[in-house]
């Protein structure tokens, strides 16, 4: 039953898994640290070019 | 310690670490995997199944390092109030929680050639199962506390509490009757041929680097997103 030909399967979608979830997670927290870092400096850019009070 | 627990300075220090431990988490991964997939042999009982363990071995061990390190960093945040201790620690839930899942979900896909189910309601599965609703709450607990807070310490108190699991996870495999097997790798001895083993460091360094990676871009995230909202305020005060 349990040839190599019946485990591959099993292997490659465990790798397969762990790659993808691995890749998303990383990409998923650059973006959002990376969104978050902009909107601070937009926001801090906005704060510099409202007119000052007299 | 108390120079690196300055967030301007982890700054610098993290944009710095980036590019190196990117590289070094995708060339360390890539190796071990590309080694444990294709170049060493099969195991003579498990057949190719046994490949699965250089993935599985790295998810486990950053499934109880990363709550090691949010118990760790909370119990700073506990003892010296230092926000960025618990910025630390909120940061490596979600990572701790995903590399649990891988950890649960692959254990489960070896399980069923080699044991010939799915799932067993052991010590060790139960165990880590437990472990990955902990990250769950923990996670849900930090985001409930108003606005992302660095001076809650409830969330540190439930890290610090879930930590007693952190034992049974590693001596539930000598307590109780498990299909797991027992501890095969310890600092000095391994009971694994070294023509297995050797892809098994390299994807454990390997994800330890993307995990820490993972866990600087958070911070990061956390620490622009408290400014952010911090600034807001202000403006909206004047």
């Amino acid at each position: 039953m349990n040839t190599a030909s019946h485990q591959w399967p099993f292997v490659i979608a465990a790798y397969g898994l762990v790659i993808t979830v691995t890749l998303m997670a990383l990409f998923g927290s650059w973006y959002q640290m990376r969104r978050a870092e902009k909107r601070l400096m937009k926001l801090n850019q906005a704060k510099q070019d409202l007119p000052r009070k007299a | 310690m108390i120079r690196l627990a300055n967030p301007h300075f982890f700054l610098s220090l993290s944009r710095k670490l980036t590019p190196w431990l990117g590289l070094a988490g995708i060339l360390f991964s890539l190796a071990g995997i590309i080694g444990g997939l294709f170049v060493t042999p099969p195991d003579y009982l498990q057949g190719e199944t046994v490949r699965i363990l250089y993935i599985h071995v790295p998810t486990a061990w950053l499934a109880m390092g990363g709550w090691s390190s949010i118990a760790l960093a909370s119990l700073v945040q506990f003892i010296w109030r230092h926000p960025l201790a618990g910025i630390a620690a909120k940061a490596m839930a979600l990572p701790g929680a995903i590399f649990t899942g891988l950890c649960l979900m692959t254990g489960s896909i070896w399980g069923r050639p080699t044991w010939g189910t799915w799932w067993e309601w052991d010590g060790r599965l139960t165990s880590v199962l437990v472990l990955f609703f902990l990250y769950l709450g923990y996670i849900a607990l930090s985001r409930s506390v108003s606005n992302y807070s660095t001076t809650s310490r409830i969330p540190a108190i439930y890290a610090l509490l879930g930590a007693v699991n952190l034992p049974i996870i590693h001596y539930s495999v000598l307590w109780w009757r498990t299909l797991h097997q027992g501890q095969s790798i310890s600092l000095t001895h391994s009971s694994i041929d070294p023509s297995l083993l050797w892809p098994l460091p390299l994807t454990l360094i390997g994800f330890s680097c993307l995990f820490a990676l993972m866990t600087i871009f958070r911070m990061r995230y956390l620490l622009a997103h408290a400014q952010y909202e911090a600034r807001l305020r202000r403006m909206a005060a004047l």
